[in-house]
Order: structure tokens, then sequence, then C-alpha cells
């Protein structure tokens, strides 16, 4: 099944035992799926990146909500923004995306809602994974980039940049593992103009925050 | 023998000289959405098992974007795939700079001018 980076991305972090979403980092997590929009649409040639600046190509809808909401946003926009404006603007979209992700999920029966009560009268949704087949696939394929020394693939290196932004690596590798394949991922992760956007906007939310909690 | 192919577009050129299993592919124009598909084709037309080499003459290239680049490194696994030595030559200083802020430079060795490229053997 041909699932878009925003969807992997959320896969990622299911936790199978509880059906959580195990986020390590939240505000990285949001950040990371803003920028796999963005990936997911450069991938399908909506738009094209350079340094300076990001544009659409091409506005045809994908076919992916998710997407098809930023990529409408962009399209409306009259100038051509950063690549880090839209990261920006895109995390700003993080809790519509993920839930139109998850939507999405629900509806190709890859994860299958489910409601828990607390206390009685809190309601908590959880997705339980209903194909682990693609879980894997899409590990195999990240451990393939990571420990074969092969060229990697465009779309596998976005998810890579994107896990690694996202700090996802220490749940997904052993300590060894983790060690080994540094200096790889750091090789890998800065491949994609959109990932390296991704990090620089994580810091400075960072920056701000902090900034803001010391006044 | 030396032939020549001719893989024109609308923005993008690519001109072949084949010289004993030593390919020179000298490209003109944008490597963007509207040409990396002409030119993954063009490039990758190249790969032949008797062509050990292929130098990419980036003189006459004087943009590169996102797309461009995963063309760039799509190639470079087709080369990976046929056995044969896939080199860029000549990059002008803001192609050169993309490939250095993405290390791309480490994915497919990059020269200065297609001499050097053709000298540091395959």
């Amino acid at each position: 099944m041909n699932l878009s980076l925003a969807e992997k991305l959320i896969l990622l972090v299911i936790n199978e035992a509880t059906g959580k979403l195990d986020v390590p980092d939240r505000l990285a997590l949001n950040v990371a799926l803003g920028g796999a929009v963005l990936l997911d649409l450069s991938l399908r040639n909506r738009i094209d990146t350079d340094r300076n600046r990001l544009w659409v190509v091409d506005n045809t809808p994908t076919g992916n909500s998710a997407l098809d909401t930023i990529l409408a946003m962009i399209d409306k926009e009259d100038v051509d923004l950063s690549i880090q404006n839209w990261v920006y603007i895109a995390y700003k979209e993080a809790t519509d995306v993920r839930n139109r992700i998850l939507a999405g999920l629900v509806r190709k029966k890859i994860v299958r809602p489910e409601v828990k009560k607390f206390l009685w009268f809190f309601n908590f949704q959880r997705f339980r994974p209903q194909n682990a087949e693609i879980e894997r696939e899409t590990k195999r394929r990240i451990m393939d980039v990571l420990f074969d020394n092969k060229v990697p693939l465009a779309e596998d290196v976005a998810l890579v940049a994107l896990c690694d932004a996202a700090n996802l690596f220490p749940a997904l590798l052993s300590n060894r593992q983790l060690e080994s394949s540094a200096p790889r991922i750091q090789q890998v992760a800065r491949m994609e103009l959109i990932t390296q956007s991704v990090c620089a906007v994580i810091g400075e939310v960072y920056t701000a925050m902090s900034r803001a909690s010391f006044y | 023998m030396t032939e020549t192919t001719n893989l024109s577009g609308k923005r993008l050129n690519i001109d072949a000289d084949i010289n004993d299993g030593i390919v020179v592919a000298q490209v003109d124009g944008r490597v963007d959405t509207t040409t990396s598909v002409e030119f993954e084709a063009g490039i990758q037309a190249l790969f032949a098992p008797e062509h050990r080499q292929v130098v990419l003459d980036f003189r006459g290239v004087d943009y590169v974007s996102s797309a461009g680049l995963r063309a760039v490194l799509l190639l470079a696994r087709a080369a990976e795939e046929a056995n044969c030595k896939m080199k860029i030559a000549g990059m002008n200083s803001d192609v050169r700079s993309i490939f250095e802020v993405t290390g791309f430079q480490k994915v497919v060795p990059v020269f200065d001018d297609v001499a050097t490229a053709l000298n540091a053997g395959s």
C-alpha cells in the first residue's frame, strides 16, 4: 500500500500495545509532520524548492486531504515564501493534519479507532494498528538506508530525515544501532532541504519558548 | 569511436560524447520539476554495460532545485546498480553550493572540470 510520509510518520509513533501516540517530543513531531506534508507534495511534483523559496508547480489536488489543505494554502499565497516559512505555517496546522491523517488511516483500515474512558466521563481515542506488515516494511526501509551503503531512494531519505528531526530514532533503534548509524543519519538527514528547515524551525520554536518562559 | 546523442528538450539539452566506454554528457539548462524527468531519462539511457564511466558536464547548468537533486540521487542509484561510475564536473558556484549544503558531493563525486574528472579514473 502506498502511504504518504506523513502517514508513515504517524504509524511509527503509534504504540502497538496501548494504541497511544508515543511521542518523545510533541513539538518536534508536529513540526516534522508539517515538513512531511511539504515533502509529500514535493515528491508528488506539486511543489518545488530551492534554498530560498518554495513554490507550486502543479495545483492539482492529490486526493489526500491533509496534503491538499496545505497545497491550497501555498497556491493561494501571492508571493513565494521560504521553505522555513512554510514549515512554520504547516506546523501551525499540525493538529488538523494529524487528525486528517488518522482519519485517512482509519478509512484505509490500517488502524482501528477505539474510545477509552477515564473516570467515567473523559473519553480518549486510541488507534490499534491493523496491519503490522506496513509498519515492519517502513522500519525495514529505514534500516536499509542506515545500514546498507547503497545510494538511498528520495522517499527513504525523506523518511530518515523526518525521523531524525522528530527525534524518533532512540525509540526505533537499540543504543548500539544508534551509535553505529549516527554518521549515516547525519549524512542522510541533510540531503533534504525541507527537513533542514524542519530542524531550523524546531530550534527556533524552542528558543522562542525558552525566551517566553524567561520573561 | 565517438558518437554524439542529442536528447533535446525545451529547457534542457543533453549532448553525449561516447568514447571507448567513457561517456561525457554535456547538460545545458535548468534541472527542476519541469525538466527532471527528461534529465533522468536522458542520462539513465547512457548507463549501458559497455559504459564504465559517465561524466556529467554541468558547465551549462545554471540552476538545480530540490526536484533536480532528487533526479541526481536517482541517477546515482541507477549508476550504482548498472556498475557504472557517475561523476559531475564544472558546476557553477550556485549549483555547487546546493550540493555542498545537502552533502550530495558525498553521493556523487564532483570535479572542477571534465578533464580532472576523467583523470580521476574510473
